[in-house]
């Protein structure tokens, strides 16, 4: 009897220990960005002292942060949901045309202001919600939707100002990039404000709650009566929503409508999405997350750029990251399958 | 059930067919010189590195996995063949030895970039998409990285790649290669256990294993082979155009999806018939090639082939079960 109950014991002593192990792992696993993003800094600080730390670079930091954070924002919740979006580079460098062409532009006699910003979001809106139905409708994986719809983008964007970009001439547009507010650029202030929009997304509503569901395990909350469906559907227009954001800002900061607004958007946006802890796996994350793994990216990019290393390793660098980080993060073992 | 399968089989060829007449006749009805021998035998010749990327793609997708890197390996293979010969072009050695050996180093390096691709996705278990994502942003960095503006080949090295003009028939040299490479990879997939062990795969992974098929292995080999078949193209693509750029693949990878996809290949893996490849390879660079002809703006390629692939993998994809996830 004695010999039970120490077994039981052992057994419950075990699995305490086993879910100690767990947790302590899973807050490393947590603060591990924010160390990454500490130790990079402290890196570049002492590489490059005063320069790096100088008012103008963190300045020139926020100023390069505001464009990846509004990209990654939105991905964060496609891949929240388990799913993959690679339009990115399309989405956002069509907005990035349309909106030199909607408000007033050397290129033809459009001035619609306020109001063109709000169309071309509208534009990447719809793209998303496509993408989404697309995905769900036809059962066709995520990333090969959004794959094609990086291509229909790009080719959409082109044909939008066909082979001569037009340059943005409204006055208020032009001041806009220039601008800063308490010492923050006003485009970061945009990104700043979307990312409130999408925490406040993430915690506060019913719909963030169930993207954390879809991604954990899709048949709970589809067996609980949630329209899985539309859920999906939603995550994908915000998240087109988010580029188109982004897209506008790239076209305010370079003054200018071309498709190139979002070449290499998709990479940096992708590994920063992963580095900061949100698992492709989907139910992990979250917004906050994000924001780190974004600061890692932009530091790490910045740092590098002012180190002088050749531009075109850049790209290669995110893709290592990008495997890196989910090597590290992704199930192993003999039982996994990977397709 | 069986007898539904095989309507299905032929339901991709049959479909493929008429697409290509349906094509073909519009084209023709648009621009008369689309039918011409001169344009029939330069649509033939320019199909030659797209079928064999095909041909390489198809068992992957067979595998129910993806290559997204394709397009940017057959990038930095094309820069690298170019920029090897420009390395050896003044030794002492024959043109034919120099160009053997940088065509046998770039085959060689596609092959072991591929390994590595298939290793990090059968071994780590990394899915196979975001592997080849990651690797496409590598190739195309090291694609700039060797040369980040085209070259040409110099003049008295044009010898050496007049092989790629020498045609029997109607039918050009490289496409016969690329007719054999397929044929090869049809025999391999129907008549020996490594091709019914990657349909296995495709079908059943956790079955495949169980019954001892070496998955692991299987996968990297494909991945493999898939290496060595864009840096073919690639080649190809050099000793048409005479000279290399850092960014020729990049519209490859969709139209290799395409093309295997509108084969009948269904994206889930282990179902599909290699040799309907070769239509899906003919609907797509009639597309290409038709649009250029009636001069269609070349952005609307890009349009076009995504929605091309869209629609591809809708009527191929089964949606019978509803309890399927897609991710």
């Amino acid at each position: 009897m004695g010999e039970k109950n120490q077994a039981a014991l052992s057994i419950r002593e075990e699995f305490a220990a086993k879910v100690k192990a767990d947790n302590r792992r899973e807050k490393l696993m947590k603060w591990a960005p924010v160390g990454v993003l500490a130790a990079l800094i402290l890196v570049f600080c002492i590489l490059k002292g005063s320069s790096f730390l100088s008012l103008s670079n963190l300045s020139a930091i926020l100023n390069q942060w505001s464009l990846p954070l509004l990209v990654a924002l939105g991905l964060t919740f496609v891949i929240m949901i388990g799913s993959i979006d690679l339009s990115i580079d399309g989405t956002v460098g069509m907005v990035g045309s349309l909106t030199a062409i909607f408000v007033a532009n050397s290129k033809n006699t459009a001035n619609l202001g306020i109001i063109g910003l709000l169309l071309a979001v509208l534009c990447s809106v719809v793209i998303g919600f496509l993408v989404g139905v697309i995905h769900v409708k036809f059962k066709i994986p995520s990333f090969m939707v959004s794959f094609a719809f990086m291509n229909i983008c790009i080719g959409i964007g082109m044909l939008s100002y066909s082979g001569k970009p037009a340059t943005i001439r409204d006055p208020l547009m032009m001041a806009i990039p220039k601008a800063s507010f308490l010492g923050i650029p006003v485009i970061t202030w945009i990104a700043l404000a979307v990312l409130a929009l999408c925490f406040y997304i993430q915690e506060y509503t019913p719909f963030g709650r169930h993207v954390y569901a879809v991604g954990t395990d899709e048949t709970i909350p589809k067996a609980v009566g949630i329209n899985v469906n539309r859920i999906k559907i939603k995550v994908f227009t915000l998240a087109g929503f988010c580029y188109g954001v982004a897209g506008i800002v790239g076209a305010l900061r370079l003054g200018q409508g071309q498709i190139a607004i979002g070449t290499d958007q998709m990479f940096p946006a992708q590994a920063a999405v992963v580095i900061g802890g949100t698992a492709l796996t989907g139910g992990k994350g979250g917004v906050m997350n994000t924001v780190v793994g974004t600061l890692i990216m932009t530091v790490l990019i910045n740092g590098l750029t002012m180190m002088g290393v050749n531009p075109n390793i850049k790209t290669g660098i995110q893709g290592v990251i990008i495997l890196i980080a989910v090597i590290f993060t992704i199930k192993h073992g003999a039982t996994v399958i990977s397709k | 059930m069986k007898k539904l399968k095989i309507n299905k089989a032929y339901f991709a060829t049959y479909f493929s067919i008429a697409v290509i007449i349906c094509l073909m006749l519009i084209f023709t009805v648009m621009e008369k010189s689309f039918i011409n021998a001169s344009n029939i035998n330069n649509l033939l010749s320019d199909t030659a590195p797209l079928m064999i990327m095909a041909a390489g793609m198809t068992p992957v997708i067979l595998l129910g996995s993806i290559d997204l890197s394709i397009g940017a390996m057959c990038s930095v293979s094309n820069v690298l063949v170019v920029s090897l010969i420009m390395k050896f072009k003044d030794t002492i050695y024959a043109d034919w030895f120099i160009m053997l050996v940088t065509f046998l180093t770039t085959l060689l390096f596609s092959v072991v970039g591929g390994i590595i691709l298939g290793s990090i996705h059968a071994k780590l278990k990394v899915p196979s998409f975001i592997a080849s994502l990651a690797f496409m942003s590598i190739w195309n960095s090291a694609a700039l990285l060797i040369s980040s503006s085209p070259i040409s080949i110099p003049k008295k090295l044009w010898g050496t790649i007049e092989w790629y003009k020498i045609s029997i028939g109607p039918l050009g040299y490289p496409l016969i290669i690329a007719f054999l490479i397929m044929i090869g990879y049809y025999v391999i997939l129907t008549r020996t256990p490594l091709g019914r062990g990657i349909y296995a795969i495709g079908a059943n992974e956790r079955a495949a294993r169980m019954s001892g098929i070496s998955v692991d292995r299987i996968k990297i080999a494909v991945f493999a082979v898939n290496g060595f078949c864009a840096a073919l193209g690639a080649i190809f693509l050099m000793a048409k155009a005479k000279s290399c750029a850092p960014t020729v693949g990049d519209s490859f990878t969709l139209m290799v999806i395409s093309a295997v996809v509108l084969g009948g290949t269904a994206l889930i893996g282990g179902s599909g018939n290699i040799l309907n490849t070769i239509m899906g390879v003919f609907v797509v660079s009639i597309i290409k090639n038709g649009m250029n002809i009636v001069s269609i703006n070349v952005y609307w390629q890009k349009i076009v082939f995504g929605l091309v692939v869209l629609i591809a993998i809708a009527i191929n994809t089964d949606r019978s079960s509803r309890s399927f996830i897609v991710k």
